[in-house]
């Protein structure tokens, strides 16, 4: 029968002390001790999650790792249990956030795509039809920058509107550090005040549909 | 959500040490380099150490001997062979051998090493052999033929 039930305290506390100590056999006991609690309540945890090696190959990542480094836990705060538990839920779900915006991101190029082979001419517009697309325009009041923000990194990869969205973010109104940002500093200066106001504008559009409001714009 | 067929504990452990395998801190990586070397299955690898093969995922899953240093070497080989009931000589020997075989297959490793390492190893075999003939009849479980 397996050994389903969360070790005991003191079962726990020898564990720990021979893990500290580097013995050989420790990093085997505790495999054999956590493994089959762990997947337990971590698969109960996560009752409908698609891929269901995923907290298995976490849960045996986190118990082959921790005896290189047993140091990090510190008995004093939590449970040798409660600390292997909440490392594999983090890990666990870094890996669905991080599956879930790759699978946005998927979708996003499969809209750039279809976008550009149908309508060459109006790529400009991509990105304003991904921001409609992921933001919709119904978004609350009280919707916060940082949140806009991360929507945004996901969708602009390019490196430049990033920048420029950063700059607007901070507030930031210089001529100078946009036609930086824009890589522009070799032009002559009305042009690059040109250049300069022509994205700001763009940009100014993005924030209305976003919901942003900026004082100074 | 897992259903009522859930893997054993045998099957998990075996998963996990498969898992340590490709990685150089677990003896499974050394016992996965023999087994490979010598062309020999769990039973073998079992009946050479004097254990069997269900013991094989849990001293898998054990650290490996010298990955702290080489004076503890010993001592973890004896730790895990009193541990798992095991033939500690040919579990070090057992290891040896495939350091041998893991640093022989460095790209980088200069010829004057390779020399040293080539004489380590027949001096290693010679010894064996010593072993082998002193001990004839009565060794637990025979060594798998190379």
């Amino acid at each position: 029968m397996l050994p389903r039930n969360r070790p005991a305290r003191e079962t726990e506390a020898r564990l720990y002390l021979r893990l500290l100590a580097r013995e050989a056999d420790a990093p085997s006991d505790l495999a054999d001790a956590y493994l089959g609690p762990l997947l337990d309540a971590l698969h109960s945890h996560f009752p409908d999650i698609p891929d269901l090696t995923l907290v298995d190959d976490i849960v045996e990542n986190t118990l082959l790792r921790f005896p290189k480094e047993p140091e990090k836990y510190n008995p004093a705060r939590s449970s040798l249990w409660t600390y292997l538990y909440m490392d594999a839920l983090g890990d666990i779900k870094n890996a669905l956030d991080s599956a879930k915006r790759q699978e946005r991101k998927l979708r996003l190029v499969s809209l750039d795509r279809d976008v550009a082979e149908s309508e060459p001419d109006r790529k400009g517009e991509l990105e304003e039809m991904m921001i409609r697309q992921e933001v919709p325009d119904y978004l609350p009041d009280g919707v916060e920058i940082h949140e806009v923000r991360a929507e945004v990194e996901v969708i602009i990869s390019n490196a430049t509107d990033l920048a420029v969205a950063e700059l607007q973010l901070a507030g930031e109104r210089k001529t100078e550090a946009y036609a930086k940002a824009l890589g522009i500093t070799n032009m002559p200066v009305d042009e690059q005040r040109r250049r300069v106001k022509q994205e700001k504008d763009k940009w100014r559009a993005r924030w209305r549909r976003l919901g942003v409001k900026f004082d100074a714009q | 959500m897992r259903n009522d067929n859930k893997p054993s504990h045998k099957a998990l452990l075996q998963r996990t040490a498969l898992r340590a395998e490709h990685d150089p801190f677990y003896l499974a990586s050394a016992l996965a380099a023999y087994r490979e070397a010598e062309q020999i299955d769990d039973t073998l690898l079992a009946a050479f150490l004097a254990c069997t093969p269900d013991d094989l995922p849990r001293l898998a899953l054990c650290r490996r001997p010298g990955t702290l240093g080489q004076e503890e070497f010993h001592a973890d080989v004896t730790q895990i062979a009193a541990h798992f009931g095991l033939h500690a000589d040919r579990l070090a020997g057992l290891l040896r051998r495939v350091d041998f075989l893991e640093e022989a297959r460095r790209p980088h490793a200069a010829p004057e090493e390779q020399a040293l390492l080539l004489a380590a190893r027949d001096a290693e075999e010679a010894k064996d052999t010593e072993e082998e003939n002193a001990e004839k009849s009565g060794a637990k479980g025979g060594e798998p033929s190379a």
